[in-house]
């Protein structure tokens, strides 16, 4: 009996120390994205030291709202895989991760084509600060996407376990993070 | 679910080549193969020239992704991370510190290495620079350019990546991991990849003379850069692999003092080096992506072109965001030198820390206030009523920098400091540092800054900082911590002449920069009125001397590391974790997690620390 009981307490301490190994690794990750979020806020404060509140007329909102609409299915999609990432889903982990990948992608696509086909003056104040801002958005798009599409093809290859879930939950919440700087971006370069 | 681990290789005995050489040739093949497509298929000029802006950054960047690849990130990075195991075989000796490797002792080493190879490289730089001062007439560089030239590629690579590097990416990886009870760094696989970008970033730095000159400094300023050569896109992308680099290290090292302390190791506990570690990294977080950005949007400025910081767009928007970063990195570089003169002083003098809280406070407080002064540097383009705030933000941050001071000598009162290698190069650093702090006050004052902006008074000014502060530490901790990189110990009389000796060279060259700057020595040009050759010559005399000195130290230091006399275990008698391992320490520090028990810092007692006893101080496995 009293075996079975240290048995129990040993469990316990395990879960725990795991849990909180868990707690360490997402404080490190949330950590790195403090850092990933400096360039948006120093291109933010850029813009406006460049044009204050000017948005050209030229702008077309749509596309960057469908854009964002994209970004935000592929965040809840996120969201998702980081849920089953937590309870060892493989198959909901695949499931969400590729709708955030496919949604993501698509969004990333249509920044590239506004970037390319630019409906103002790239040589302007606000051209140049538009191309940067999408351009520092399409590239943590992609980075955001290559962990993605890793961590699918990892947890395929490999399985999950509670050691190594938070290595699967990382790139669901970049993917998040990608996202709430989007939206940033295009409030205030489509509107403000 | 297939398992692709299945489809794995299986361990290759040999590897085919030497990941260093394996990396060099992917790397080589990568840029020429991206360059051709870029100028040859991409360029409507079809290849004339071969090398054109575009063409070279998205080469180099080829290149980089190969250099990084073949030295090991393919089989232990991206495959298992794409789920594909490929079993390497890690070397042991010392092929391990030429390859990845993710033991952080070895990434230290690396990375003070690779630190050492930045230094000696600009500082050969240093010499031709001094060469050249020599006459007030242009006799060693046929053209200004290349004298502004070799003047920027000595600041870029001796601040980023010496500055920002050795002390965090090689003294941090090594000592910190041991310093909070942890066999490993909170990231390794990291940390062994972003050492490699440093020589990377030297040598882009080193080689930027093959694609032009550029005139503008370590600071890359635009939009002067605009009427320099290509090179000046060398400076951009060598600084963003070193930045990069210590980027990453930051992440790590942040992550493992927060994340990684044995049990008992409280904040009231937490060794003097890994706070300094902690705040730099927080530093190093904060501003660097802010001037890597920066960088970015200067590099697209010439390649695309876009009109960022032309007249188009706003000149100075450069200047402001460079200095954002630029005054923080002043402290990025001194930070972790203050945090090692406390940490090593109590040990040296045998007395408890002189009021740690107040040490901690001023290494924070630094860090706070480093982001509220960048613009005195740039109080020749501001009007009156701008100036106040930055100076006064700039004479508050001397306090929380004095606390660090007085932490120290508080220590060091009625102590029972013994002189010897490392505390006379302490003493040194500390007496070096003041200078520069004193004359940082004047500089900070409009009213002096003015009419001594730009001349050579500034030039010995931070040099008394930076060189002052953080080398004469750098070269006290490798004397310190010899005994424990290597189990052997130097040569008591040679590091006394080496001390001396930088001593002198250093304090000749660098106090007659404050004459020499006062009597109008302007920066930045290599002819000057002929009344300031006389005291010119001398100043590069004393900089040969101290060139020749800094040889002897590293001659000395890797000597004594290979035949040097053996070390006792724990030479210094210290409390702290990384002396109750075996030195030079196994790949595995601790064989059990030591539990800590009270403070490092308490040496009334001068009783030898027993691991077998948690003493204050003390700590048991």
């Amino acid at each position: 009996m009293a075996a079975t009981q240290q048995l129990a307490a040993s469990g316990r301490n395990k879960d725990i120390d795991r849990q909180i190994e868990q707690r360490k690794s997402r404080g490190a990750f949330a950590l790195f994205l403090f850092s990933m979020a400096v360039p948006f806020f120093v291109i933010i404060n850029v813009r406006y030291l460049m044009v204050y509140n000017y948005v050209p007329s030229s702008l077309d909102q749509v596309t960057g709202g469908i854009e964002t609409g994209l970004m935000v299915i592929g965040a809840l999609a996120a969201f998702g895989a980081a849920r089953a990432a937590r309870r060892l889903n493989v198959g909901g982990y695949r499931t969400n991760s590729a709708v955030s990948l496919v949604a993501g992608l698509v969004a990333t696509i249509m920044m590239l084509y506004e970037m390319w086909f630019h409906p103002m003056n790239s040589m302007s104040h606000f051209g140049e600060t538009f191309l940067v801002s999408i351009g520092l958005a399409i590239v943590i798009n992609l980075a955001a996407l290559l962990t993605l599409l890793a961590g699918r093809m990892r947890i395929r290859a490999n399985g999950i376990t509670h050691e190594t879930l938070t290595g699967f939950e990382s790139p669901a919440w970049f993917w998040v993070f990608a996202t709430v700087g989007w939206i940033a971006l295009y409030i205030e370069l489509y509107f403000l | 679910m297939r398992n692709l681990a299945a489809d794995a290789l299986p361990v290759r005995r040999k590897r085919p080549l030497p990941p260093i050489i394996r990396g060099l040739l992917w790397g080589t093949i990568a840029f020429l193969l991206v360059n051709v497509l870029v100028s040859y298929i991409l360029d409507p000029a079809y290849g004339t020239p071969f090398i054109t802006q575009p063409s070279v950054v998205f080469a180099w960047l080829a290149g980089t992704a190969g250099w990084l690849l073949g030295i090991g990130a393919w089989e232990n990075v991206v495959l298992p991370a794409f789920g594909v195991h490929v079993p390497v075989r890690q070397s042991r000796g010392w092929r391990q510190y030429f390859e990845y490797n993710t033991n952080h002792k070895v990434i230290g080493v690396q990375y003070l290495v690779a630190s050492t190879g930045g230094f000696f490289i600009a500082g050969l730089a240093a010499m031709l620079m001094r060469l050249e001062l020599m006459s007030h007439n242009l006799w060693l560089f046929p053209h200004p350019d290349q004298y502004l030239t070799t003047v920027g590629i000595h600041g870029t690579i001796m601040m980023f990546s010496v500055g920002t590097v050795a002390l965090v990416g090689g003294l941090g990886n090594y000592l910190v991991p041991m310093m909070i009870g942890s066999n490993h760094s909170a990231f390794p696989r990291m940390s062994a990849l972003s050492v490699w970008l440093v020589p990377l970033g030297i040598l882009t730095v080193a080689f930027s003379p093959l694609l032009g000159t550029w005139t503008t400094g370590w600071r890359g300023y635009e939009p002067l850069a605009m009427n320099d050569n290509n090179g000046i896109l060398f400076y951009y992308l060598g600084v963003f692999a070193l930045t990069l680099s210590s980027l990453l290290v930051s992440l790590n090292l942040a992550s493992t003092v927060l994340f990684k302390r044995t049990q008992g190791l409280t904040w009231n506990r937490l060794p003097m080096f890994c706070w300094g570690i902690l705040t730099v990294s927080l530093l190093n977080i904060i501003w660097l992506p802010e001037i890597e950005l920066t960088f970015v949007m200067a590099l697209l400025d010439r390649v695309v072109p876009l009109p960022f910081f032309t007249a188009v767009g706003s000149p100075m928007t450069y200047l402001e965001l460079f200095w954002l970063f630029g005054h923080p990195e002043v402290y990025i570089v001194v930070v972790p030198a203050l945090a090692l003169w406390m940490e090593m002083m109590p040990v040296l003098a045998r007395k408890p820390l002189f009021a740690r809280e107040w040490g901690i406070i001023g290494l924070i407080f630094i860090m706070m206030l480093s982001g509220f002064v960048w613009a005195h540097h740039m109080f020749t383009n501001m009007r009156y009523s701008e100036m106040l705030p930055f100076s006064f933000f700039t004479e508050m941050i001397s306090i929380p920098t004095g606390f660090a001071y007085m932490v120290v000598l508080g220590t060091l009162w009625r102590s029972r400091f013994k002189l010897t290698v490392p505390s006379l190069f302490l003493l040194m650093s500390m007496f070096n540092f003041l200078i520069g702090g004193i004359t940082g006050v004047f500089n900070a004052d409009p009213v002096i800054d003015l009419q001594l902006h730009d001349t050579f008074f500034v030039v010995g000014h931070f040099h008394f900082t930076i060189i002052g502060g953080m080398v004469f530490t750098w070269l006290a901790a490798m004397y310190y911590w010899l005994p424990k990189f290597s189990g052997r110990t130097y040569n008591p009389k040679m590091g006394v002449l080496g001390a001396i000796w930088v001593f002198i060279g250093f304090d000749g060259a660098f106090s007659l920069m404050f004459l020499a700057g006062m009597q109008g020595m302007n920066r930045w040009v290599p002819v000057y009125p002929s009344y300031l050759q006389g005291i010119n010559l001398v100043i590069s005399i004393f900089a040969f001397i101290l060139g020749l000195g800094f040889l002897f130290n590293l001659v000395h230091i890797v000597w004594a590391m290979r035949s040097g006399p053996k070390a006792e275990e724990n030479p210094w008698q210290s409390k702290t974790l990384e002396w109750r391992t075996s030195s030079p320490p196994a790949p595995e520090s601790f064989a059990a997690a030591p539990v800590v028990t009270g403070s490092f810092y308490d040496y009334d007692d001068d009783l030898p620390p027993d691991p077998s006893e948690p003493v204050p101080g003390g700590v048991h496995a």
